[in-house]
């Protein structure tokens, strides 16, 4: 079994569980997250996102219900370490996230304390830092780099140890516009390349337009789930939820509210602009 | 009300001057933030946009160059800079990490009570400081470390809007928000500035809402500022931001490339309401068209 599932997952920072009335970060969650995907995760703050990500792999477990990661229970204390191992995690301050001083020190730090053999760390270093296109910085003092290349470094110390499946949590959340590009690159490019499943969870709107699937929170339950045209067709919906949509989305939306025939569900500059063209020269 | 602006001339700033590390962060500058305006900054990181931010209420001196408040060159009595800083609020980007005291009310209160400002007086700045942020009353007893992201970061800026300063400097106030907590900070600004008739300078990576909610705009690019003006002017230049790697509004790109395909596409648009106003207006005159046609 190669996937991650939720099944009836409900969770709460409350110590009082038995309590009637308290309230649920994530309730009654079921989701199958395919290996290979690239899913992006959206919802505003409080929308339950984050709780998601770390039920994920194990750093909250469940009140009620079950995760398993490629079959394995999360709650089962047995499993931690392998599942750890399987899902790589990403958090949002650059800052926060590095050990060493140095680049490559940096980046060993995760094989080193699975034990890695010597040789081995260093090929799995050298990998790393390939992916995430930073080779050139091994040598470098992280504190010297920028917000965006010290977040690919966290990246990088988290391929070091093979995982299938990789975690952003808000990790663009911090990051200049550019920064934010780098990183999301760097993730299309883990997908396609090393075929490692990613899960993005953001509050930006334009980071789901190139994932295959995007899901949507909100009060701690999934309100959309699906290609990123089908979630951005539901401006209405997104809105009332405290969400945006990409500018070529809200332009195309407003002019087919007042009744223009134009398609749901575009993002990109390029697709409205072709659209409006076509609109315009029809001239109906 | 009077309207203060607030102008560099010949400003460069260096950081490590005469060591191995020294870098020039600003290269002669010389820009007006006209009075009871909001201009906004934009440029990469990197750029210069802090630097600019902290000379202009004297956390940082220029290497060379003078800043006037009004006609007052800032550094003219150094041992009085901290007169200009009660003057040019600064607002650091995650202002939020700052906070310290009990209760919001004593974070809120504490530049004014610096300031000398006490009793009723003081009572009425921190209230209103927290009216014009949207943080209600109850909320006043509470710590800050009880309140959500969005919450602390508004408790921040009502600490510096209740000193009551003649400029308001932000960097970054929405970096990191939700677009919910990012509207409604930048919406709060700007109801401000409206209210007070303040000068407002605003540093931003989003040209989306700079473009929104600006009326002038500096562009810096490597230490220098690239163009500078109202939003129209700067916008125009759309090809000179661009091929400095600087984005433009996604709406504003439609219409350039609408343009580029030979429709009569207006120049001048910013933002999706006038948009689609634009658009609507050619449809309806390519209708016309197409029955003068049949």
């Amino acid at each position: 079994m190669s996937n991650i599932v939720f099944e009836n997952v409900s969770y709460t920072y409350t110590e009082q569980p038995n309590l009637s009335n308290i309230p649920f970060a994530v309730k009654n969650i079921n989701l199958t997250i395919e290996k290979g995907s690239s899913v992006v995760i959206l919802g505003h703050n409080g929308s339950g996102k984050s709780t998601l990500a770390k039920l994920i792999n194990g750093i909250l477990l469940p009140t009620s219900g079950k995760v398993t990661v490629n079959g394995m229970d999360t709650s089962n204390q047995e499993n931690i370490l392998e599942i750890r191992r399987t899902v790589g995690m990403v958090f949002q301050n650059p800052d926060n996230q590095i050990v060493a001083t140095v680049v490559e020190e940096d980046v060993a730090f995760g094989p080193e304390n699975l034990g890695v053999p010597p040789h081995e760390i260093r090929s799995r270093v050298e990998y790393a830092l390939n992916a995430v296109g930073m080779s050139e910085f091994r040598l470098h003092a992280p504190h010297q780099l920028s917000g965006g290349q010290k977040q690919r470094i966290a990246i990088a110390g988290v391929i070091a140890m093979k995982p299938q499946y990789i975690i952003l949590d808000e990790s663009t959340a911090m990051l200049d516009p550019y920064g934010r590009r780098e990183i999301l690159d760097t993730a299309h490019s883990l997908n396609k390349n090393e075929n490692i499943t990613t899960v993005l969870i953001t509050h930006y709107m334009e980071e789901a337009v190139y994932a295959d699937r995007v899901i949507v929170m909100n009060d701690g339950s999934v309100v959309m789930d699906g290609s990123p045209a089908y979630v951005f067709s539901n401006v209405d919906k997104l809105k009332a939820i405290g969400l945006d949509v990409p500018q070529p989305t809200e332009l195309l939306y407003l002019l087919s509210k007042d009744g223009h025939k134009l398609p749901a569900g575009i993002m990109t500059v390029k697709d409205a602009a072709d659209a409006l063209e076509k609109y315009l020269l029809k001239g109906e | 009300m009077k309207l203060t602006d607030i102008r560099l001339e010949n400003v460069s700033y260096i950081y490590s001057p005469n060591t191995p590390f020294q870098k020039e962060a600003l290269e002669n500058i010389n820009i007006t933030f006209k009075g009871g305006k909001l201009t906004g900054i934009i440029g990469h990181t990197g750029s210069g946009k802090s630097t600019l931010a902290q000379l202009l209420n004297g956390l940082l001196k220029p290497t060379s160059g003078k800043v006037y408040l009004g006609d007052t060159d800032i550094w003219e009595k150094p041992k009085e800079i901290n007169k200009i800083r009660y003057k040019v609020g600064l607002v650091f980007q995650y202002p939020e990490y700052q906070l310290f005291e009990e209760t919001v009310y004593e974070d809120i209160a504490y530049g004014p009570k610096n300031m000398g400002v006490s009793g009723d007086n003081l009572n009425r700045t921190v209230s209103e400081a927290a009216d014009f942020v949207g943080l209600t009353p109850d909320l006043l007893k509470k710590s800050p470390f009880e309140l959500s992201g969005g919450e602390k970061r508004r408790v921040a800026l009502a600490g510096v809007i209740a000193m009551e300063p003649e400029v308001l400097v932000l960097d970054e106030p929405a970096a990191g928000l939700d677009p919910r907590g990012r509207t409604e900070i930048l919406e709060r600004i700007r109801n401000y500035q409206k209210q007070k008739n303040n000068t407002i300078i605003l540093i931003s990576h989003s040209m989306e809402d700079i473009s929104e909610y600006a009326d002038e705009i500096a562009v810096l690019k490597n230490s220098k500022v690239l163009c500078s003006g109202t939003v129209d002017t700067v916008f125009r230049n759309a090809e000179l931001i661009r091929s400095n790697g600087l984005a433009i509004p996604k709406i504003t790109e439609i219409m350039l490339e609408l343009k580029h395909r030979g429709f009569p596409v207006s120049d001048g648009i910013y933002t999706t309401s006038d948009a689609h106003k634009e658009i609507i207006r050619l449809i309806n005159s390519y209708k016309k068209n197409g029955e003068n046609n049949a």
